[in-house]
């Protein structure tokens, strides 16, 4: 598909001039009246506006630009440090994206995932007895795209995880999930008369995304090495 | 000779309508360029990705920048093209002037213009629609809120002022090439040639005249910046006019 889209103007041009190749012969020997083109233009406008009336109702969200990625606090704090130096209670509720809680009184526990890549961290406690407590941690993620960055991590999916007798397994949505977002950027003058630079290019920046396990204390945990597994250093 | 008397007003507007009706084609040109500017906004002014072995995130950018700016385009050639002598020509089927001639044109770029950056903001809709259909998008994110009314007001008159530049530039153009020939060879080898020397690290040249637009901030500074160059080079075009020959 990207590789269409790539050279979709190419051959936008070429049909152009091929069509004004083919038909050139007959422009040439009957223009237009001027009823024909005041129709033909009407006509345009009015697909326009009716489009226009239409746009309003696909699918849309408020853009969640990021001024000063670099400068702001919120940003700069490693949700994932934070919490494995024992600062988990201090995490914004609003990051914590999931919770869930699972019965659970055997010796031993295996960590696995199906497609998961990013960190786990674990907690070992002696508040808990008999039950496991998992929370999934979900920081902000910036997107440059041009010359703005912007917040997207509304819409990146969360994550599941399911108990089946001593494995706690974590699960992605759906293999391979492809989410399309469109930026509908304002046009340049709009852009310049609400003070927005032309030019310059958005920052990517990823906040933290990862599990955060409450077990308790005499718990044994086993994990694939494939996984990152890490504990809080209580 | 005729006894009757008509004023500079009267002649303008019928010169105006007359070119209303005599040249549409300038309308289908605009309509044609504006269809190439939304088909090819279709392939994204940008994109962003994200990706990770859960999930990809892909951002493109949908806007009416490039329908804007072959807007602009069109406004600069067909302000050439009215300067031309086969058009120029066309007003003397009417009593009329050097005077008359270049306010009819002016009117008539202005119309032009006018209608030339509604269409191209009106674009924005078709393009969205097309995106949605070509890259399948889950969703648009936009930036409703941010924008104040008063803003998309003065963007949208920024708009029509950036495609009256352009026109204007045109229109000198067209008036100094039809002054004299060897401009249109001169006008561009001076223009890059000028570019060249006073290229330095410290000076870089065309891109001041560009800032001195494109990054004014201020839309009241805008407007008066806009205003006065039209104002100037409408003026100047006048004078070059006058000073062609007589038919």
């Amino acid at each position: 598909m990207a590789a269409f889209l790539s050279i979709l103007p190419l051959i936008f041009i070429m049909i152009i001039i091929l069509w004004l190749v083919a038909v050139n012969k007959r422009l040439t020997r009957k223009s237009l009246t001027l009823r024909q083109s005041k129709l033909i233009f009407v006509g345009y406008i009015s697909f326009l506006l009716i489009a226009t009336v239409f746009s309003l109702f696909l699918p849309s969200s408020e853009a969640k630009l990021i001024k000063n990625l670099t400068l702001r606090e919120d940003m700069t704090d490693n949700l994932f440090m934070k919490a494995q130096q024992g600062g988990f209670s201090s995490i914004d509720q609003q990051r914590i994206s999931q919770s869930w809680e699972f019965p659970y009184t055997g010796d031993s526990l295996t960590l696995s995932s199906d497609y998961y890549d990013e960190g786990i961290l674990i907690e070992r406690t002696n508040e808990l007895k008999g039950k496991i407590e998992v929370y999934f941690i979900k920081d902000w993620q910036a997107l440059g795209v041009n010359s703005v960055s912007m917040d997207v991590s509304e819409y990146t999916p969360d994550m599941d995880v399911e108990m089946t007798s001593d494995t706690l397994m974590v699960v992605s949505p759906e293999e391979e999930l492809i989410i399309e977002l469109a930026f509908s950027e304002l046009a340049f003058p709009m852009k310049q008369m609400i003070g927005e630079s032309q030019f310059g290019h958005g920052y990517s920046s990823s906040g933290s995304r990862f599990f955060y396990i409450r077990v308790p204390q005499d718990l044994q945990i086993e994990f694939s090495e494939y996984l990152y597994v890490d504990y809080v250093n209580n | 000779m005729s006894l009757t008397k008509v004023s500079l007003s009267n002649v303008v507007l019928k010169q105006y309508r007359y070119k209303l009706k005599a040249y549409t084609g300038v309308f289908m040109a605009l309509m044609v360029v504006q269809v190439i500017g939304i088909l090819l906004s279709i392939a994204g002014g940008g994109s962003g990705s994200f990706s990770n072995n859960v999930y990809t995130l892909d951002v493109t950018v949908s806007s009416s920048s490039l329908v804007i700016v072959l807007t602009m385009i069109w406004a600069f050639m067909n302000a050439i093209l009215m300067t031309t002598k086969s058009y120029r020509e066309d007003d003397f089927t009417f009593v009329s002037n050097r005077l008359s001639y270049n306010l009819s044109n002016m009117v008539f770029l202005l119309t032009a213009c006018i209608i030339g950056a509604a269409t191209a903001l009106l674009s924005t809709g078709v393009i969205r629609i097309l995106f949605y259909l070509i890259h399948d998008v889950d969703i648009f994110l936009t930036l409703t809120y941010q924008v104040a009314i008063g803003d998309y007001f003065a963007g949208a008159l920024a708009t029509l002022l950036y495609i009256l530049l352009a026109a204007t530039a045109g229109y000198l153009v067209g008036m100094m090439t039809q002054f004299n020939k060897r401009l249109i060879i001169l006008l561009p080898v001076i223009l890059v040639g000028l570019n060249y020397v006073v290229q330095s690290n410290a000076n870089p040249g065309f891109v001041n005249i560009l800032k001195f637009y494109f990054m004014e901030y201020s839309f009241t500074v805008f407007l008066l910046k806009a205003i006065v160059t039209i104002l100037i080079g409408s003026g100047l075009a006048i004078l070059l006019s006058n000073r062609l020959e007589v038919r």
